[in-house]
């Protein structure tokens, strides 16, 4: 093999496809598509304007007490905006943006119990900055009540008052302005709404729609609950934890002990799904290149002429390395671009700091592993897709080659969740030593780091399994870039692996 | 002086089809050398053996001094029936590639492939994608992209295949070029009148074997003799002539094969009763004649 020509061919198909405006234009859209998937659900909820609804209560109390609890809580955002001193303070109602110094000394809770008692739930607050908060309440039920939908929206998205608005209907109207779409839907209270057997109903033209429903049957039950509670004589807080559910603090056992979970290793546990899709993206993208690349120095009949000038190995060999490089610059610049836009727009989202919980929960051991595997996996899957490449005359030719690859290809993904759920399974063991599976087995148990003995054997499995391939893919792709007739059957193109 | 290539006894095995079946030849060093034959009769097999994309599975092929093809790619350039451009590569950039495939730095191939790309007529197109090349300036560029590293021998595959007659002349006037600077040229055709107008030597093949080789002369020579003739008319069946063996009828112009104890005079007896003559001429066969007669076609049909 002669480098020169192995790095002469590279650089030409490196150059060839980089310097193409397809290959920009596949550089920029998936990043786009990810941001759209990102961005699109918020976005879209910008532009959907505030839900009406309207409220028919046979019991006489319910309605009042349900909407002092949406205040309540309304209250207490408002409060929490007023604490932070954000850009978003400076378009609360005045009122409520002189908070500042007095809201800053509360807690999450209290200001959640200011919030509810502000709204008329409750007695007044003892705690000083609390009591003084409270003694303005006029002021800031004033300032809340003169907020429109659009005014609430554009100091927080998370206000009721933005995103719900009831509207007083008759009920003799409720059927026609839901029909016509004035309203969005309409709720019936039961007379007796403690009782076991109550029952609401909603109303709607839409009932995919299940914003506006799921968050005012929270808002019902909350206010449902606490009386019931009090009804069977118990206290606020007996109410809260009989509704409180059990959850588990998940503790990470490692050889050294075992210790609470921080946010970025609950990342790394989930990081095998994430190394196996980059894999299968990348390994699928660039042999499909390869393949493209071979296909169209057929096509283009530079094909004769290159073997006549080096040898076919080195042919294959610099192609293999310049779409490697192609392949490399487009997965590599998606990476970044995706963890910078994580890092930046995303942190307009909360985003911001998934990135660098994934930038934490990687592991150097393991993306040594990943470059071994990517390295082996490529040169596996581009020894066969070469092989095709070379075989075949065109894209629809090589159809037929392509569906058995893409179903061993598609098999860690479907495998890659169940094995980093489970990366001890007997099966997800076997089939590590499958050396097609190797690189997405091995790198789906890689959250509970597979014996050494499995990381060797496989990879030693593979490289003697990678060997053998390119040693035929060459001969192949000798015999196929000559072949100008119809495409090989399997038969054949063993055929020629052997006697070419 | 060595000949340029030398082949001993060639085999070249398709699964069980004999592409070339037992060949020898020697082209001489400095010489037009035509490979005739009909389609798939093992022209292309030969010239990639000779080129190294393909190894005898049986015999020796050397070039150049008794080497192995694959090891003096440095020295031969080979331009094949199949050719085509990187269409979206810049036409100096992909002229310079191929240079540099056979030996030569970056920088001399991009100053030669300037210089030789000019020269032919093509500055304007040097920065120019290939793919908006004409088909005419196209093969230009792939034919000094296949010279650009100045080769010793250089092989080309059916290079008049689907060239007009003025393309056709310019690779004529190329290859005699390429004699006087005295470099060895090889070239498969089966149109044989550009061979007869051009090459110092032939080897006729048919099915995988060699039929007749050597020079013009020589692979005439014992053939039989021919009258060639423009006539009005309709001649009838050729063969009821006197001393006629066969004939290549064009409609207007026809080449009789005769047998060696024809009487021309008769025959031109019996001509003058059925068409109007406007040429007979007695001669030598031509090369068109001893390569039907070797690849044994139905003369009449041909």
């Amino acid at each position: 093999m002669k480098l020169h020509d192995v790095l002469l061919v590279a650089r030409r198909d490196y150059v060839a496809y980089v310097g193409r405006r397809r290959f920009w234009i596949s550089l920029l859209i998936t990043p786009a598509i990810f941001l759209a998937f990102m961005l699109v659900p918020g976005l879209i909820s910008q532009f959907h304007g505030a839900r009406h609804y309207a409220v028919v209560d046979h019991s006489g109390w319910l309605q009042q007490a349900v909407e002092q609890r949406i205040e309540g809580e309304d209250f207490a955002k408002l409060l929490a905006l007023a604490a932070q001193g954000k850009a978003s303070s400076t378009k609360l109602p005045a009122a409520w943006a002189a908070l500042a110094p007095q809201a800053a000394k509360l807690d999450t809770a209290a200001r959640a119990a200011l919030g509810q008692m502000l709204a008329g739930n409750g007695p007044a607050p003892t705690e000083p900055a609390a009591h003084a908060i409270w003694q303005q309440r006029d002021a800031l039920q004033h300032g809340y009540a003169g907020l429109t939908p659009d005014a609430a929206a554009r100091i927080d998205r998370g206000l009721a008052v933005a995103r719900f608005q009831r509207v007083d209907t008759p009920p003799a109207s409720l059927q026609d302005a839901t029909a016509r779409g004035t309203l969005d839907g309409y709720f019936t209270f039961p007379k007796d709404p403690l009782a076991a057997d109550a029952a609401y109903a909603y109303a709607s033209r839409n009932l995919t729609d299940t914003d506006l429903r799921d968050w005012f049957a929270g808002e019902v039950s909350a206010v449902v609950q606490a009386r019931r509670a009090a009804k069977a004589g118990l206290s606020s807080e007996q109410a809260r934890l009989l509704g409180q559910a059990v959850t588990f603090q998940g503790q990470l056992v490692t050889e050294h002990g075992h210790k609470a979970v921080t946010a970025a290793e609950k990342v790394a546990q989930w990081l095998p799904v994430g190394y196996v899709y980059l894999l299968f993206i990348s390994i699928m993208q660039i042999a499909q290149l390869l393949m493209m690349a071979t296909i169209e120095e057929k096509s283009n009949r530079i094909a004769e002429m290159l073997l006549a000038a080096i040898e076919p190995s080195d042919i294959m060999a610099g192609k293999t390395l310049g779409v490697a490089g192609v392949g490399v610059t487009l997965v590599g610049s998606w990476l970044l671009i995706i963890l910078g836009l994580l890092a930046t727009v995303g942190a307009a989202f909360s985003m911001g700091g998934v990135a660098a919980q994934i930038l934490a929960g990687i592991s150097a051991w393991n993306i040594a592993w990943f470059l071994v595997y990517f390295v082996l996996g490529f040169l596996l899957y581009a020894a066969v897709m070469g092989a095709v490449g070379a075989s075949v005359n065109n894209i629809r030719e090589a159809q037929p080659y392509m569906t058995p690859v893409m179903l061993i290809l598609v098999l860690p993904l479907i495998l890659m969740v169940p094995a980093a759920q489970d990366p001890t399974a007997w099966w997800a063991r076997v089939l590590s030593y499958v050396p097609p599976l190797t690189p997405f087995m091995m790198m789906s148990r890689s959250a509970a780091p597979p014996p050494m003995v499995d990381y060797i054997a496989t990879t030693a499995l593979l490289a003697v399994t990678v060997a053998i391939a390119l040693y035929a893919a060459g001969r192949v792709f000798r015999r196929g870039l000559l072949n100008a007739g119809a495409p090989p059957k399997l038969r054949e193109m063993l055929a020629w692996a052997r006697n070419s | 002086m060595p000949d340029a290539i030398t082949i001993r006894d060639a085999s070249k095995y398709f699964g069980t089809h004999a592409a070339v079946d037992g060949l020898s030849l020697d082209v001489p060093t400095g010489s037009i050398y035509g490979f005739l034959g009909r389609n798939g009769a093992g022209k292309t097999t030969t010239l990639r053996m000779i080129t190294g994309i393909l190894q005898p599975d049986a015999g020796s092929v050397s070039v150049l001094g008794d080497c192995k093809p694959a090891d003096v790619r440095a020295r031969t350039g080979y331009l094949p029936e199949e050719n085509g451009l990187y269409k979206d590569m810049r036409v100096l950039d992909m002229v310079s590639y191929f240079g540099q495939l056979r030996g030569l730095g970056r920088r001399e191939a991009n100053a030669r492939a300037r210089t030789r790309l000019t020269a032919a007529g093509l500055e304007a197109n040097l920065n120019a994608k290939c793919n908006t090349l004409s088909k005419g300036m196209g093969q230009k560029a792939q034919v000094i992209g296949t010279l650009l590293h100045d080769p010793e021998l250089v092989v080309l595959d059916e290079p008049f295949s689907g060239l007009d007659p003025v393309n056709a002349e310019v690779v004529l006037s190329l290859m005699k070029q390429f004699r006087r600077e005295g470099r060895t040229v090889i070239f498969s055709t089966h149109v044989v009148e550009h061979a007869e107008q051009i090459c110092d030597s032939v080897v006729i093949i048919d099915r995988g074997r060699r039929k007749r080789a050597g020079t013009i002369a020589e692979v005439k020579a014992g053939a039989n003799r021919t009258v060639s003739l423009d006539y009005e008319g309709d001649a009838g069946e050729w063969r009821e002539l006197p001393g006629v063996e066969s004939a290549d009828d064009s409609g207007r112009h026809a080449e009789l094969r005769l047998r060696p104890d024809a009487d021309t005079q008769a025959l031109l007896g019996a001509l003058v009763e059925r068409v109007r003559l406007r040429r007979f001429d007695t001669g030598e066969a031509s090369l068109k004649q001893v390569f039907l007669e070797a690849v044994g076609a139905d003369h009449e049909a041909a």
